[in-house]
């Protein structure tokens, strides 16, 4: 649930190191630094139909997506991890690839930008 | 406050961090955070109370670490945490000895702090029991058992006989001798001593009731059984079942003790399932068990059965300077947990205590020394603060084995007393000289 017109919401992560600020920004500054790469590979292993690895990906980075509440991100990649774990759908996976990276980066800049 | 230590293992570094953040919140948690399964394994020489672990990882599945991990490490729970709900991988992973499982979704937070409390409370109760297991074990050290007579060293040198087998241990001595300690003593001394001590008063349980007591019941077996209730044969099972007064038990549940133990096994009441027993018994009674199957109250072939090792603990009245040694003991133990200034005994009070037959033995030793120390005022009790509850005296110190010398002297002393010290009176009640009893307490005799 998006509360403000931000593309994310920080009260998922407030409610997991609690209200101290100093904690909030350095999750943030951490799922800044470590989203990217993963970003990254999603793409690659989507451009080289390594479905398995797209999949695995997801899975594995489907959690924080959902602690931020990134619009529209977490039933775009768990749509993707459906597709990709069940041979379905394939052709779909690089278009979903894209809009959830777009939906994702969008949200890095918000972030970046409150960081500084 | 002592350190509750977590490992999670967590492939994505934002999500483990958060995790970590999360339980640290708590400041007894020690967390320590890995992103894959050999870095973890490489660690788990520091053996965490708790493991969070991811049921996917880079380099293995959930399922290949749990199985390893509860072969070296059984006794360290470990969570097992999922991104997707899957009841058939959260069922086989519990089945496989997965501690709990959770999912990573809105309630992870509460999930995972819910399960690390548990775990820790379930930690702290078993420090607690193994601290009290110690506590009990010193308590029934062979030293604490106190004395120095002929009669009490014969026991010790029978107890220890009884340590090194699995023997049946009967064990005989008037009400008050220490009984239940003795057993106590036997079984914390053993190799059963981590497992359970179980005691039953056979007296004391209403005889339609002691089959169900000792052998339990299954759900329905009767008009009540609203639940399946485990008998205490099953509770001590691994260790040792003590029956005390042994004795009061009727003769059809004797026949039915005694198939237990020819075959080592019961079946609850109302059940079909064969239990498997492995317990040490030891039984005691104040009566005389070979005179009750002469007399037909006992079964023979039980008593043969449990006759083991006997044991058989002297009155005090019988054991010398023991009433000393012991009143001393009782006396600055009673000091010490009430904290109040150690208390002598008196010469005269220790006189007054050896003089005295003790129909309640040990028992009655302990109440009336520590009712002495409460009474005394000084540093040192006195005689007039021991107050002896026999209702007959004559017959109570008929009890004691002395001499004809003694026997008049106490008799003298109790008159004496009974008539406020007149000497005269008392010369006259028992038909001898005055000048006898101005001796006597001339010599401090009486």
């Amino acid at each position: 649930m998006i509360t403000s017109s931000k593309p994310y919401s920080l009260n998922k992560l407030s409610g997991f190191v609690g209200d101290d600020p100093k904690q909030i920004l350095e999750m943030v500054d951490l799922f800044i630094q470590t989203i990217p790469p993963e970003l990254t590979l999603l793409k690659n292993s989507a451009s080289n139909n390594l479905y398995d690895e797209v999949a695995t990906v997801a899975h594995r980075i489907k959690p924080s997506i959902d602690v931020f509440d990134i619009r529209d991100a977490l039933q775009i990649i768990r749509t993707l991890e459906l597709f990709c774990r069940n041979g379905q759908n394939l052709h779909q996976v690089s278009a979903l690839v894209d809009e959830l990276v777009e939906k994702i980066s969008i949200a890095l800049e918000v972030m970046r930008g409150e960081l500084d | 406050m002592s350190s509750f230590k977590i490992f999670i293992v967590e492939d994505d570094r934002f999500y483990g961090e958060l995790l970590k953040r999360h339980l640290q919140l708590n400041p007894e948690n020690e967390v320590i955070l890995f992103q894959n399964g050999k870095d973890f394994l490489n660690q788990m020489y520091q053996k965490p109370d708790m493991i969070s672990l991811d049921y996917r990882l880079p380099d293995f599945t959930g399922d290949i670490i749990l199985k390893k991990l509860h072969a070296d490490y059984p006794e360290i729970p470990v969570v097992m945490v999922s991104g997707q709900e899957d009841v058939k991988t959260a069922v086989y992973l519990i089945k496989e000895g997965a501690y709990d499982y959770y999912v990573k979704d809105e309630d992870t937070k509460d999930r995972l702090w819910h399960i690390a409390n548990k775990i820790r409370e379930n930690k702290k109760l078993k420090n607690e029991i193994t601290e009290l297991k110690e506590e009990v074990g010193k308590k029934y050290n062979f030293s604490n058992i106190i004395g120095n007579s002929a009669g009490i060293k014969s026991v010790f040198a029978l107890m220890d006989r009884a340590l090194k087998a699995k023997i049946s241990v009967t064990i005989t001595g008037e009400t008050g001798t220490g009984k239940e300690l003795v057993a106590k003593a036997i079984h914390y001394n053993s190799v059963r001593s981590a497992q359970p001590f179980v005691a039953v008063n056979v007296a004391a349980i209403p005889s339609e009731l002691i089959e169900s007591e000792l052998f339990g019941y299954e759900k329905g077996a009767f008009t009540g059984a609203n639940a399946r209730k485990i008998g205490k044969f099953e509770q001590a099972n691994g260790g040792t079942l003590f029956l005390d007064e042994i004795g009061e038990m009727n003769i059809n549940m004797q026949s039915k003790l005694l198939r237990v133990l020819q075959e080592n096994e019961l079946t609850r009441l109302g059940g079909n399932e064969t239990v498997k027993l492995d317990v040490r018994l030891i039984v005691s009674t104040h009566r005389n068990l070979a005179e009750e199957v002469k007399q037909g109250q006992f079964r023979d072939d039980l008593y043969y059965r449990l006759l083991g090792l006997p044991i058989e603990l002297p009155p005090l009245r019988q054991r010398g300077t023991d009433i000393i040694i012991l009143a001393k003991y009782f006396a600055d133990e009673f000091c010490r947990e009430n904290k109040l200034k150690p208390k002598n005994l008196s010469p005269d009070t220790q006189k007054k205590l050896i003089s005295y037959s003790y129909p309640g033995n040990v028992r009655e030793l302990k109440a009336v020394v520590e009712l002495a120390t409460v009474l005394s005022d000084g540093d040192e009790i006195e005689p007039d603060n021991i107050n002896f509850n026999a209702t007959d005296p004559i017959a109570n110190f008929l009890n004691v084995d002395c001499t004809l010398e003694e026997y008049n002297r106490r008799i003298i002393s109790y008159f004496l007393q009974k008539n406020d010290r007149n000497v005269l009176e008392t010369a006259k009640q028992l038909n001898i000289g005055k000048s006898t009893i101005y001796r006597m307490l001339k010599n401090s005799e009486i």
